[in-house]
């Protein structure tokens, strides 16, 4: 080593405590009695220090991507649609690579798939209940909370591994996020919510399948372990089908003792809880139940819940078939009000930058029971009980304007509109209110008493039937509708003329859908379920794929040359199961005695080969095939559409 | 996770479990920023930086942790986002400790930010090496068997030259820096 070098090694032993006394002690007296040496040794300590910080800066910034991913899974349609679109593309890939099965390794290009090869996987059976022509899979988890732990073989070299999420993020090749975003996203299962008490707890039916939770208050715990207190939401959804577990992010593969099977889904929940963006747990020892209505009865099937992290299942329990559920009644809506509305003029010059309304009942001081803030699409505050409130405006946390006596009615809404501009009236702040069936002459009489001096016009009530399944859109220059029935052109031509004699700031109430209740459509329900965490539930019967096939697919498409040495995202739905295989690379397995269709994610678009093209191609052996691919990003706008395609 | 456990974690390389940890309270700085006029980018921003400056007093032997470390990186983060409100001239209504740590940081931020740039310079290969010692606390051995050096004198000479190389540009980059000024 030059002497440089050694002068170098000899400040990083200082600076590292790794000198001996009596070399520190002569270290320390020239670096008293020189002051460049003394400089040199600052900048080799402030450099290491940099470097230090330096790789933490890039770490956090990784963890970051890892903590949205997984943030994004509890994230369903009630949050902002930029923050979901903006990360989509990271979920999308990174869930891609962990689902990767029957990875091939180790073919040479000249030679794509041996003919020699051996088989994938031993005989295949596909079990169900009344099936005459299969084996049941000899596979029995040693009761509840067996848990698999053998971990994942797939064959990775340098060459085809995965590549990491930021690896995928930096790369020249990625689509823009646009335009991923806007086919992925459509593709996904909304999530429906409740509201709770957390102390109260809830009891309630799936909106799909008439399942029943049963949430006992009490059981969330912060993350920091902490009881939670208040409102939480529970966000579920439900995956019934392959269509909707396509871009789900499920795996549906297990892996048990080094043998890979697939995952035939008789139904798939997932359920959060959520407080103020917080996902919230369940405490140690306690659960919530679960009474499922399953899609089919399948042999040898159980209970599995999906870790969020590592993607792996464990089994929880045996399923025990009974009677479907009975009915309760939904939500217990009839029961409870809504008030939604807006805040406008909020970004005034006077720097209001954020605003609060929040309902005290009258006659009980101090006792806040509802709170919303301000928000791009206003508020909405959608369980409060009926009775009469005190509404509260707070702008920059300074409580500007009280309204004394807000009526809320079981099963109606009101819609509020607040107008927070100030300007100077008699040395007070005035504020402009819209309202819902209020009494007009009691409450403007009552109103005489507030010190905000508001005015109020009558505006829209909703019905129990349609509740939460409104939309507030803003549109400052035009005025509510008040005839829902009328159709959205005629509104709007109506609205111009009634702007044009009233230049007054207001919102549009859009009707999404009507919230009609579905009835059970299963015969059959597994009773008792017990879930000890928020997640990914399954009842679920595992196999072996039957007739194994390797596929290195070339791709063909009239429009747009695809890259066949590149690896893509790839998906196998054989219609014989409830299930998608997700392959990324090069090759695919499939079950040549399948009903096979394929998916192909490239490019932000999705290909698709129906069951008949696919079967038409007459794939016995290994080998490599040539697929004729058709473009179906435009025709897919839900989940339902891909249904149809694949004609599930 | 004790506090001294996250210490210990962020000293010894194993970052990555320590930051797992402390993104826990991440959830609620966010709500707090969102509800006092931010948005998420934002309140990413101001998490960040104070987990940087939490690192940067970690890696101080001296430093101990008197509360947990998320009421630490709450308290840091709401101060941060107060003088970042203050900043736009946003008026702002909530309690804030004053944070020492803050202006300090913001000090050394000021005086060796321009470090990155040589430090950015030094290529793949330098980074790489540096990264592993400095940061991730790994020993030459370590280092020079997963870097596929000969031995580890070769990947201990490696990392003395990028150090090196480093210092050169340093002092060139302060030579320049003084000849602008005058």
């Amino acid at each position: 080593m030059r002497n440089e070098l050694k002068h170098i090694e000899e400040i990083e032993n200082y600076l590292s405590g790794n000198l001996s006394f009596a070399e520190k002690t002569l270290f320390e007296s020239r670096m008293n009695s020189d002051s460049n040496f003394l400089q040199e040794i600052e900048l080799q300590k402030s450099l290491t220090e940099r470097i230090a910080l330096k790789g933490f800066t890039n770490e956090i910034q990784n963890f970051h991507n890892e903590w949205l991913i997984s943030e994004s899974k509890i994230i369903g349609n009630g949050f902002q649609v930029k923050w979901i679109l903006n990360t989509f593309l990271a979920i999308f890939i990174t869930g891609i690579s962990a689902l990767s099965i029957y990875y091939f390794a180790g073919e040479n290009k000249e030679n794509l798939i041996s003919e020699n090869e051996k088989s994938i996987t031993d005989t295949t059976i596909l079990k169900k209940k009344k099936s005459t022509t299969n084996k049941s899979v000899s596979f029995i988890p040693n009761g509840p909370n067996y848990n698999v732990t053998a971990p994942t073989t797939y064959a990775f070299t340098p060459q085809n591994k995965p590549k990491t999420l930021a690896q995928i993020l930096n790369s020249d090749s990625i689509t823009p996020i646009g335009t991923v975003n806007n086919v992925l996203a459509r593709l996904q299962v909304p999530f429906e919510e409740i509201t709770m008490d957390a102390y109260e707890g809830t009891e309630f039916m799936t909106k799909y399948s008439r399942s029943r939770v049963v949430m006992p208050g009490g059981i969330l715990q912060h993350q920091d372990g902490s009881k939670v207190t208040g409102e939480v939401t529970i966000r579920y959804r439900e995956f019934r089908n392959a269509a909707e577990i396509v871009f789900s992010e499920i795996p549906m593969e297990h892996e048990q003792n080094g043998e890979k099977f697939q995952m035939n889904s008789a139904g798939m929940i997932e359920i959060r809880a959520i407080q103020n963006g917080e996902e919230l747990k369940i405490g140690k020892n306690n659960y919530f139940m679960l009474d499922y209505n399953v899609t089919e009865t399948l042999d040898d099937a159980y209970f599995w819940s999906m870790n969020d992290q590592s993607k792996k299942w464990t089994c929880e329990d045996t399923l025990k078939y009974g009677n479907p559920n009975p009915e309760i009644p939904d939500h217990k809506e009839e029961n409870y009000g809504m008030l939604t509305g807006k805040f406008f003029n909020v970004l005034s010059k006077d720097t209001i930058y954020y605003a609060k309304i929040k309902l005290t009942p009258v006659g009980d001081i101090g006792q806040t029971v509802s709170s919303a803030y301000y928000n791009d699409t206003g508020f909405v505050m959608p369980k409060i009980k009926p009775g009469r409130y005190m509404a509260t405006i707070s702008k920059n946390g300074f409580e500007s304007y009280v309204f004394e006596n807000i009526e809320i009615v079981a099963g109606k809404s009101r819609i509020l509109e607040v107008n927070l501009k100030p300007r100077k009236s008699n040395g007070h702040t005035i504020s402009k209110w819209f309202y819902s069936t209020f009494n007009k002459n009691s409450l403007n009489r009552k109103l005489k008493t507030v010190k905000a001096h508001a005015s109020l016009t009558s505006l829209k009530e909703i019905p129990a039937s349609l509740m939460g399944e409104f939309a507030m859109i803003e549109s400052p220059n035009e005025m509510i509708y008040d005839d829902m029935s009328l159709s959205k052109k005629e509104q709007r031509k109506n609205q111009q003329s009634a702007n044009i004699k009233e230049n007054k700031p207001s919102f549009i109430v859009e009707q999404k859908s009507k919230n009609e209740i579905v009835k059970n459509k299963f015969n059959h329900t597994v009773y008792g379920l017990k879930c000890a965490g928020f997640g990914v539930y399954n009842c679920d019967q595992i196999i072996k794929m039957k007739d194994p096939v390797k596929v290195r697919p070339m791709f063909r498409n009239s429009s747009e040359s695809i890259d066949n040495s590149t690896f893509k995202q790839m998906f196998i739905i054989d219609k014989n199961m409830n299930s998608v295989f997700s392959f990324y690379g090069t090759d695919f397995a499939i079950s040549s005695s399948g009903r096979n269709c394929f998916l192909l994610y490239h490019n932000g678009k999705i290909y698709g080969v129906k069951e008949e093209e696919f079967a038409s191609m007459k794939i016995t052996k290994d080998g490599t095939y040539e697929f004729q691919l058709t473009d179906i990003t435009k025709q897919l706008q839900s989940t339902e559409d891909l249904k149809k395609y694949l004609g599930l | 996770m004790g506090n001294e456990q996250i210490l210990i974690q962020l000293r010894s390389g194993k970052q990555k479990e320590a930051i797992a940890e402390l993104y826990k309270i991440f959830p609620s700085i966010r709500h707090f920023i969102r509800t006092h006029g931010g948005n998420d980018d934002e309140a990413k921003d101001i998490f960040q930086e104070a987990l940087i400056i939490f690192y940067k007093n970690a890696m101080k032997p001296e430093f101990t942790l008197s509360a947990t470390p998320h009421t630490y990186l709450f308290s840091v983060s709401k101060y941060l986002w107060k003088d970042e409100l203050k900043k736009k001239n946003k008026l702002v209504h909530f309690e804030v400790e004053k944070q020492e740590e803050v202006s300090q940081h913001e000090h050394t931020e000021e005086k060796f930010r321009w470090m990155d740039k040589i430090l950015n310079s030094l290529g793949e290969k330098c980074t790489e090496i540096l990264q592993l010692f400095y940061y991730k606390k790994q020993s030459m051995d370590e280092i020079a068997q997963q870097l596929g050096y000969k031995n580890v004198d070769t990947a201990k000479t490696q990392k003395y030259k990028c150090i090196e190389r480093a210092k050169v540009m340093a002092n060139e980059f302060n030579v320049k820096t003084i000849n602008n000024e005058l």
